[in-house]
């Protein structure tokens, strides 16, 4: 039963563009979705019902639970990013619809990052100080969460990707990435760890060891093929965000660990792969060291924001489909997402970056993105780095953070596109991989400093 | 590639020297083929491309071939069969020896001499030609090195805290070149005496290394002629808080370099497979011997990271004798005397603190080491042989008969002329020496000083040599000196084969170092990693030019400026990474030789270098996606060496590797003298490697 709509379809389409041009009103059509979300509501009330349900976006061409392939995907174009577009329409992907999330607060968050945002809300919010960096509104750095739940600029919602890349503490993945090449072939497959210690902006509200300058530490460790095993980079992150981090490696060859340059951020860590670090979590790179954000739009979109964790297959494998062998495309639910901010950002602090803009699309509901288009210099399309992120729920099967009841919410894969070669890289949450890495969330930073996230650590990586 | 499409390739030619020249052109294809079948033969199975289980342990690791096809005809002029003499006739005269008026005639007497090596020449014994190919064929090899390696690593965590590590590295060389045997030698004067080391009969020990008095120095390799295994990383771990702990076989880097090595001290290294000549941007990754240790890390307050380790001494190793990166001529005889010497007892020690604060860093270093290099010095030979000479070698056996030195008698209580040679330096056999000519040559081309080596040669093993007739000459008389070796080469009727003991000392290396990264509004300059470190080793054993056994003991002076940079020339391809490196050293050269054994020639006393200034050039272009990755590096001696590497990487995918790389060097840049410089020494590698690889 849907409600009669009370605004045409050209309605939203108007609020978007007038929002998108000021830059001052928060999420929601009909009302602000931001305070229907603090009150652990539905935001149905915040947009009409074409905005929540696909169904009446499609005028009944689409409904949840179909599956979008290059017969129907005309019904949804306009809600499609490009690659997605192309991808369902020259390279077979096919996608599964699912219903729109409408409980942001329980579904779209995770507990303790949740807390956390409410508690900086509570103490008055977050600014930007005069270098640009994120204070509080006393005027100290950010206690942790997310700083701007309703984020009405681009910087607002940039950062809120930017501080808080997991949603959590301390987060270890085991991940396995798969590089298949334009005619569909395999060829390369790593697995690696990707691990994350939040110094600040925790959501304990605490600075880890007083290093009152830092942000986080992030560690990624390949644990396998042979060739790369033992592969480490360690990157240390300043708060200020016109910092570089400071990045250390440990090459197994050479048998050390070695300096390199922060600025690096640009180039394949292995060969075959597609994403760079400036790609992590559409926002690798400080925020500052970015330049010219805007709001290209305000629109509804198709984002992966749930249901794609397949906790209940072995390793948490998704299933294949489409590209010239049918293995190029995970098997992935998209819903529709009632309003989505595409914010454009320039990488001016990188002269020699190869990419010429990127553009985020950022899921206002939860301030999470989905795609995150890389251009080159000459502005054509060149890489997507598309996330899809959820609840670790798979039907009646849920993970929760140790101890709790509290489902854990997560990146859940991530396909990057490059567009111009036509080489994939499946970047796969796996339960478990190579050199027995498993995920672990909000392990006590005391037990997992000194072990991966030191120079000393990173060198003991190796295997030699 | 797979073995079906190789087959029928024929089989190996003999390619040898001839009077009318090489017949070399129209094997080369053949014996690449060959090569390639011996080591892809086993490669080409598929394989499960992401490891296995053993036992519950996760086993990955690959297998590669790895093939140096030779691009130049000439030899190692190290080795027997590319010495540069064995296509020479040499005229020899010989001289009447000054001992001959007071040694040999009183003994005793202790008379001056009457007579100098440059006065009376020998009646009937002038323009004495020899030609040392007539005992000691060439050839000419198409194969530089060829090997099948298999490496598989495994680890387990038996908890949070405790993990094990371990590699396995395997090889297998298939022999095709055209080695040198000392078999052949058999018929002269019954070759090799068999008090020569292991290594010094039949063909070359390209993977081995055996030591007189033990079994291979590192206890966990078992190596032969043409296998090798060893475990270069045996360890258990355990990691708690700030804490790690590393106690077992395993391999210690120290530095951050190519082919410099200024803080690099804990480990030595092992040239016996591709010599230095591997990938380099790989920075002795194969090359860094293991050892067993325990090595401590501890994370201090300050991020200061104190790297500490106690480890069995291991020395490094030089690739055997006559194989083809041979780099110590193969007129030698080399006594290692690592067992003999107790030197498998020893350990070395050191700690560095190091630290990073953004953008700066520092270090410094503290090590107690047993230098794995080595030092050598003449030594006795063992070899119980008299002089082969019709005339002049007959009438020394005769006269030594008649008087001789009771210092020189062997275990059995005998004295004569073959007794006394067992206390010398010198042994009379074939493969060695044959004219003062090649005696000064290759004392030049091993940066020491004939003269000298000659007079300590007479006078620091025994007195024997000179109760035999031999006498120290004036320092710098080469007329003399010639004179008195072909006199006994003469005498020997043969060769005379020199032997050397290396022995090991115990050195203090102090290092501090800096680091520091650019930031410039010029692109190119931003983001450049600059590395400067210095060591100073304070009384430093090194070879003495004239192989004293004495030694040469000095401070050195190490200095390495290192920058490397990641540069983008283009969007379409990711960064280049560019290394720039200088070091200056104040007394030895890259390999540790003294500086004062450089620029001597057949005819002339090194006047040694006061300094040496290496400079490297290096870098890496990946393609996108990095399927291909172009590499190069360069080592340049100032004084006219350099040698020069460029190679490509492709990872077609699905666990294959390939990489071809081409090796080149030249001793003689610019500059007269390949003496001069660190890269003469190695003027014989003009090569293109392939290896293949595929993981599992």
């Amino acid at each position: 039963m849907f409600r009669i709509g009370k605004y045409d379809f050209n309605y939203s389409r108007r609020v978007f563009m007038e929002k998108a041009a000021k830059g001052t009103a928060g999420a929601g059509v009909l009302c602000s979705s931001w305070p229907l979300i603090a009150q652990g509501a539905s935001i149905k009330k915040a947009y009409p019902d074409e905005l929540i349900s696909i169904e009446m976006q499609t005028k009944g061409k689409v409904k949840v639970g179909d599956i979008i392939s290059k017969d129907n995907v005309q019904y949804v174009k306009h809600l499609c990013d490009p690659f997605l577009y192309r991808q369902i329409t020259e390279q077979g992907r096919k996608i599964k619809i699912r219903a729109t999330t409408l409980d942001v607060t329980e579904k779209m968050y995770s507990r303790p990052f949740w807390e956390a945002t409410m508690r900086g809300q509570a103490a008055g919010g977050a600014k930007f100080d005069a270098d640009g960096n994120l204070i509080t509104v006393g005027g100290k750095k950010w206690t942790g969460g997310s700083p701007f739940p309703d984020p009405k600029t681009a910087l607002e919602a940039t950062i809120n990707l930017t501080l808080a890349w997991g949603r959590a503490d301390m987060t270890q993945y085991a991940v396995r990435e798969t590089e298949i090449n334009a005619a569909g072939d395999i060829d390369y497959r790593y697995d690696f760890s990707w691990m994350e210690l939040m110094v600040q902006s925790r959501t304990d509200g605490q600075v880890l060891r007083n290093q009152n300058d830092l942000l986080r530490q992030q560690v990624v460790w390949f644990t396998s093929t042979e060739d790369v095993a033992g592969t480490s980079f360690l990157s240390t992150w300043y708060y200020d965000q016109r910092k570089m981090p400071d990045l250390y490696g440990y090459l197994p060859q050479f048998r050390r660990v070695r300096q390199f340059p922060a600025n690096q951020r640009f180039e394949p860590l292995v060969p075959g792969a597609t994403w760079f670090l400036t790609d992590a979590w559409a926002a690798g790179d400080p925020m500052l060291t970015w330049g010219d954000y805007k709001v290209v739009e305000i629109r509804p979109a198709l984002m992966a924001a749930g249901g794609n964790w397949k906790g209940k297959r072995p390793n948490w494998e998704k299933g294949r489909h489409g590209g010239p062998k049918g293995n190029t495309f995970f098997d992935t639910e998209f819903e529709l997402a009632p309003e989505v901010m595409v914010v454009e950002a320039k990488p001016t602090g990188f002269p020699r970056a190869p990419a010429g803009f990127k553009r985020m699309w950022i899921d206002l509901r939860n301030s999470m993105y989905c795609a995150d288009i890389r251009y080159d210099r000459n502005g054509k399309e060149w890489v997507n780095f598309e996330t899809g992120s959820g609840q670790l729920t798979d039907g009646d099967l849920t993970l929760y953070y140790e101890g709790t009841k509290d489902p854990i919410w997560s990146w859940n894969y991530v396909l990057s596109a490059d567009i111009q070669t036509g080489r994939m890289t499946q970047i796969e949450h796996a339960e478990k991989v190579a050199g027995g890495i498993k995920n672990r969330w909000n392990v006590p930073a005391e037990e997992v400093y000194d072990k991966y996230f030191t120079q000393k650590a990173v060198a003991s990586f190796g295997k030699i | 590639m797979n073995e079906k499409s190789l087959r029928g390739v024929g089989g190996l030619a003999d390619v040898r020297e001839t009077g009318r020249g090489r017949t070399v052109s129209a094997e080369r294809g053949r014996y690449a083929a060959l090569a390639l079948v011996s080591s892809m033969a086993a490669v080409a199975p598929q394989i499960a491309h992401a490891g296995f289980d053993l036992f519950g342990l996760e086993i990955q690791g690959f297998i590669r071939a790895e093939t140096a096809f030779n691009l130049t005809d000439n030899g190692n002029p190290n080795n027997q069969n590319g010495n540069v003499f064995n296509k020479q006739t040499i005229s020899r005269d010989a001289y009447l020896p000054p001992a001959l008026t007071t040694t040999i005639l009183i003994p005793g007497a202790n008379l001056p001499e009457l007579i100098t090596w440059r006065d009376v020449p020998f009646p009937g014994f002038q323009n004495n030609e020899v030609r040392r190919g007539d005992e000691v064929r060439s050839s000419h090899t198409l194969i530089n090195y060829d090997v099948l390696r298999l490496e598989a690593e495994t680890r387990y965590e038996f908890s949070e805290n405790l993990t094990l590590n371990a590699r396995v590295r395997a090889l297998y060389d298939a022999d095709l070149y055209k080695d040198f045997d000392y078999d052949s030698l058999n018929g002269i004067h019954g070759g090799m005496d068999p008090a020569e080391p292991k290594a010094y009969h039949g063909k070359p020990y390209n993977l081995g290394n055996p030591v007189p008095g033990g079994r291979n120095p590192n206890p966990l390799e078992w190596s032969g002629r043409n296998y090798f295994v060893d475990i270069p990383t045996f360890t258990l771990g355990y990691s708690k808080g700030p804490l790690n702990l590393r106690v077992g076989n395993q391999s210690i880097a120290w530095g951050q370099a190519l082919f410099f090595r200024t803080f690099d001290t804990p480990e030595g290294l092992d040239l016996r497979r591709h010599l230095f000549v591997d990938r380099a941007l790989e920075e002795f990754g194969d090359e860094r011997n293991s050892s067993l240790a325990v090595r401590l890390s501890y994370q201090l307050p300050g991020d200061i990271l104190l790297d500490s380790y106690i480890a069995k001494f291991q020395p490094s190793i030089l690739p055997a004798t006559n194989s083809v990166y041979n780099v110590v001529p193969a007129q030698f005889t080399i006594h290692d005397m690592f067992f003999e010497g107790g030197f498998d007892q020893k350990y070395s020690y050191g700690v560095r603190l190091k630290a990073d604060y953004g953008d700066w860093g520092w270090q410094a270093m503290a090590a107690r080491r047993w230098n794995p290099d080595g030092v050598f010095r003449w030594t006795e030979s063992k070899v119980e042989r008299p002089f082969y000479g019709q005339g002049i070698g007959q009438l020394v056996n005769t006269l030594y008969a008649v008087t001789p030195d009771p210092t020189c008698a062997n275990a059995a209580g005998e004295n004569n002329a073959a007794t006394a040679f067992t206390h010398i330096g010198l042994s009379n056999e074939p493969g060695g020496v044959y004219s003062a000519a090649e005696y000064f040559y290759y004392a030049a081309d091993a940066r020491l000083d004939g003269v000298e080596a000659l007079n300590h040669l007479l006078t620091d093993v025994s007195s024997c040599a000179n109760s035999l007739g031999a006498s120290p000459v004036d320092k710098g008389d080469y007329v003399a000196a010639y004179h008195e070796v072909d006199t006994f080469m003469i005498a020997a009727g043969d060769s005379l084969r020199g032997h050397i003991a290396r022995e090991y000392f115990q050195e203090n290396v102090f290092g501090l170092g800096a680091s520091y990264v650019t930031a410039s509004e010029i692109p190119f300059f931003d983001g450049m990693i600059l590395n400067l470190e210095t060591s100073y080793t304070p009384n430093r054993t090194f070879t003495d030019v004239g192989l004293a056994s004495s030694f040469d003991r000095r401070d050195e002076w190490v200095t390495s400026l290192v920058a490397d940079k990641w540069y983008r020339y283009t969007d379409a391809f990711p960064a280049a990474l560019i290394i720039g490196q200088i070091m200056y050293r104040t007394t030895s050269d890259l390999v540790g030789r003294l500086l004062d054994g450089y620029g001597g020639t057949q005819q002339k006393t090194p006047g040694g270098v006061n300094g040496v200034t290496y400079v490297v050039l290096g870098g890496q272009q990946p393609f996108p996606n990095r399927i291909f990755e172009a590499e190069f590096a360069t080592l340049i001696d100032v004084r006219g060496g350099a040698f020069a590497q460029l190679g490509l990487r492709w990872n077609p995918g699905d666990g294959w590797h390939v990489e071809g790389f081409y090796n080149g060097t030249s001793g003689k840049m610019w500059g007269d003298n390949p003496n001069k410089n660190l890269i003469g020494s190695v003027d014989f590698i003009d090569e293109f490697t392939l290896r293949i690889g595929k993981e599992f």
